[in-house]
């Protein structure tokens, strides 16, 4: 059977450079590869260069591709043609990737206008079929709606069904998940394999999550450098990885750590029935609405314990981690700190709680003043205690950063440093106050796999030995299982379940856990 | 670091605006005010390098004394605009809510005006003086600069940085000014480069409408306005003033593009 795709020698310059070096794969019809490997290993110019849409600054240098046979030639007319009912590609950001000036289904149409000759009747009636198919109720209505009305996840969605439509041959997806949350992202990759299998469409998906490869692709190719490292039948290939490099990306998988016992203790912070209410989007004289976002959550949080608070995009782990900092302002309940109640606290009270608490953001890309030196970040923290002159704080800011693996980096500014690094510049300002509380905010979630586990490696290790308490906030459960003693899980502003992590990872008694636990990506094949 | 074009020819063209301010300061060929009814209109020879104008004065001298003037102008106003619109971009900016509200309708009122007219009606007030124009023009130009600020505080409050400082328990007021004030320095700097030509664009109109910097002090715009008439007759009059101006706008607009180049710490690494 001829394959859908051919590729053959592939490579891609980007200046004197070859980000992708002679690469060759093949993906017969209605076969789902995946290309996995980290950022810069090429796998989306690779992705790119089939479809003939390379940015700017990156040129084939050699090689074929062959799409059901015939060679395709970038920039050709037979190319455009192609695009489309040929070759369909969803994108990373959902966000972005629908214009917000057009209503969706206009969007939609586009494709079924460009590459058919069905009527405008017909297209809407395809549309609306194809909105149903991927969940969208009341597809009739939708079709009105403006991208901004819709969540990520629906965005995606609606992307994936304007692709659909034209039934490709083959779908290329670009990390198609990648800013989803855990359970979104299995909504959306059910939907997207389910779609290919019943329209035969090949799917080549681009990913840098081998746990996605182990449910949703029939062969794999690991991509290190632009080159291929190892292509095989994917679950034999994570099970059995003959390369190191393979293997080193297996075992960036999380795996759970042993039990550990926290000595008792009176709790180090203590919410109480805390909620948080956002008013929604008012008009100038009129009141606005309230969005109940943490709904009177009790929490408390021992001495030297992690606690890894677990949900959804909207189930307000996030303003619940910064409300226990008293970063947004709290509309209900207590919050204690040490006993003492700091819910109201201002001035210079505020300011001893907010020494003893520091937060790690999930963006290192914007958590971090761009203008400044790597150092002086760091030794900002300092500055606030009082009486430390400015060379000490430095000399203590280049000790931590030595500590956390970034020795002699102090003088550079982040736009230097690669999003890992930055990470570990974020925690260093977050740990050279020595605090008694640490709020992880998604704080490994933008990093690649194996960069991931480096970073998680290096919080609990700084937990281990400085004891700090540490809120970890994640949707998800993967994380958890490395770094958790206690689990507490959101949904919709409330607590829904809580437990010591092998509890509640074990014997889920809560529905919401339970689906959270079957998207969470493990270790193929290790169940506990 | 590279050498940057735009630095050296911007540096040299602003360079030679002020050494030829800098001379006028101390010694001019003849004296700008004086008079001379007998040499009116004299072409470039070897006792007048650019001739003279209608009332017999010396326009090489009036053109270097007019640097200083038109120079400290322009400085001045920008000046004013600058610190003004700052302000009041990052009280709006940062504080939203009813302050920003009442701010930038203010704001977005003075803006509908064009500046030149809002600087005419301050005039007509204050009586044309040299520190007339500096308010007048400054007050003109506030609005377009906290407009531009109050954007860019806009967009650099949302990031995870400001949070983040606030995290560490500094207050407001710091992290204001040590986090957030900086990143507005790159838009700034453009449009002050651009408001210093307008500036000195300005003052010759408000010269050339009688409301400028008064006579007989010479400046490039009223020396500009008043060889208008002569403008077949002794072309070098206009040309003249409007060289150097051409000169001192291209200079800051040059020096303007390589300064925010070099303040981008993404650049300069």
């Amino acid at each position: 059977m001829t394959p859908v795709l051919e590729v053959d020698r592939l490579s891609i310059a980007a200046g004197g450079r070859r980000v992708v070096d002679g690469l060759s794969f093949r993906i017969a019809p209605g076969e789902a590869l995946a290309l996995v490997g980290e950022s810069g290993s090429g796998k989306s110019a690779t992705a790119r260069a089939v479809i003939g849409l390379l940015p700017p600054g990156l040129a084939p240098d050699g090689g074929t591709i062959r799409f059901g046979g015939a060679p395709l030639e970038a920039g050709s007319a037979t190319l455009r043609k192609l695009r489309g009912p040929g070759i369909g590609m969803v994108f990373q950001e959902p966000m972005t990737s629908l214009n917000p000036a057009h209503r969706i289904g206009a969007q939609m149409e586009e494709g079924l206008a460009l590459h058919t000759r069905l009527n405008r009747a017909e297209r809407r009636e395809a549309c609306i079929a194809m909105l149903e198919r991927v969940g969208i109720t009341d597809a009739s209505r939708r079709l009105e709606a403006y991208p901004h009305e819709f969540s990520g996840g629906m965005r995606q969605r609606i992307m994936l069904a304007s692709v659909m439509l034209l039934k490709p041959r083959l779908l290329i997806a670009d990390e198609p998940t990648t800013a989803l949350d855990s359970l979104t992202q299995a909504e959306v990759m059910d939907l997207m394999s389910g779609l290919a299998r019943e329209q035969g469409t090949a799917l080549l998906l681009i990913t840098h999550d081998l746990g996605l490869v182990a449910r949703y692709a029939d062969r794999a190719l690991v991509m290190q450098h632009g080159r291929a490292v190892e292509e095989g039948p994917a679950a034999p290939l994570l099970d059995n990885p003959r390369e190191a490099y393979t293997r080193a990306l297996v075992d960036a998988l999380p795996r759970r750590g042993p039990a550990r016992e926290v000595p008792p203790a009176p709790p180090l912070i203590e919410a109480r029935n805390l909620s948080v209410t956002y008013p929604k989007r008012g008009a100038l004289f009129r009141r606005a609405e309230m969005f109940q976002a943490v709904d009177g959550v009790s929490l408390s949080i021992h001495p030297g314990e992690v606690v890894a608070l677990v949900g959804g995009s909207g189930s307000g782990k996030t303003t619940l981690g910064r409300a226990m900092l008293r970063l947004v302002p709290v509309s209900g309940g207590q919050l204690l700190f040490q006993g003492a109640d700091v819910t109201a606290r201002t001035g210079p009270a505020l300011l001893d709680f907010r020494l003893a608490c520091q937060i790690v953001f999930q963006d290192p890309y914007s958590s971090l003043d761009p203008r400044m030196r790597v150092r002086d970040i760091v030794a900002e923290p300092l500055r606030l205690p009082g009486g430390m002159a400015l060379d000490e704080r430095h000399r203590r800011a280049e000790a931590l950063l030595e500590e956390v693996g970034l020795g002699g980096l102090g003088a550079r500014f982040p736009h230097a440093l690669s999003g890992g690094q930055r990470q570990r510049v974020a925690i260093a300002r977050a740990l050279v106050r020595d605090p008694a509380l640490v709020v992880a905010d998604e704080a490994v979630s933008a990093l690649d796999a194996t960069v991931r586990k480096q970073v998680l490696g290096l919080l609990r290790e700084q937990q281990r030995r400085r004891g700090f308490a540490c809120l970890f906030v994640t949707h998800d459960l993967g994380v958890v299982e490395e770094i958790a003693d206690r689990i507490v899980v959101m949904q919709h502003g409330r607590i829904v379940e809580e437990g010591p992590r092998d509890v509640v990872l074990d014997a889920p008694r809560h529905d919401y856990t339970r689906a959270l636990l079957a998207a969470a990506l493990r270790r193929p094949g290790a169940a506990a | 670091m590279r050498l940057r074009p735009n630095l050296l020819i911007g540096g040299t063209l602003l360079g030679f605006v002020f050494v030829v301010a800098a001379t006028a300061l101390v010694w001019t060929p003849y004296d700008p005010v004086r008079t001379n009814l007998r040499r009116r209109l004299v072409p470039p020879s070897q006792d007048y390098w650019l001739g003279t104008d209608e009332f017999g004065r010396d326009v090489a001298s009036r053109l270097m004394e007019g640097a200083v003037t038109s120079l400290t102008v322009a400085a001045s106003t920008v000046c004013v605009a600058l610190v003004l619109g700052m302000a009041i971009g990052l009280a709006g900016g940062f504080l939203r809510g009813w302050t920003d509200r009442i701010l930038g309708a203010v704001n977005d009122t003075l803006l509908a005006f064009p500046g030149i007219l809002l600087a005419l009606g301050l005039l007509a007030v204050l009586g044309p003086s040299r520190w007339g124009i500096v308010l007048a023009l400054g007050l003109a130009y506030a609005p377009s600069v906290a407009r531009v600020v109050r954007g860019t505080v806009l967009s650099i409050r949302e990031r995870e940085f400001v949070e983040a400082s606030r995290a560490l328990g500094n207050s407001e007021l710091y992290t204001l000014l040590r986090h957030v004030l900086p990143h507005t320095a790159a838009p700034v700097t453009v449009l002050a480069t651009s408001l210093f030509g307008w500036v000195i664009l300005s003052e010759s109109a408000l010269s050339f409408l009688g409301l400028g910097v008064p006579p007989p002090a010479a400046t490039w715009g009223n020396m500009l306005a008043s060889a208008r008439p002569f403008m077949q007759d002794a072309p070098i009059l206009s040309i003249a003033p409007g060289v150097m101006i051409a000169t001192c706008l291209l200079g800051v607009n040059l020096l303007g593009d390589a300064l925010r180049d070099l303040l981008d710490p993404r650049d300069g690494a």
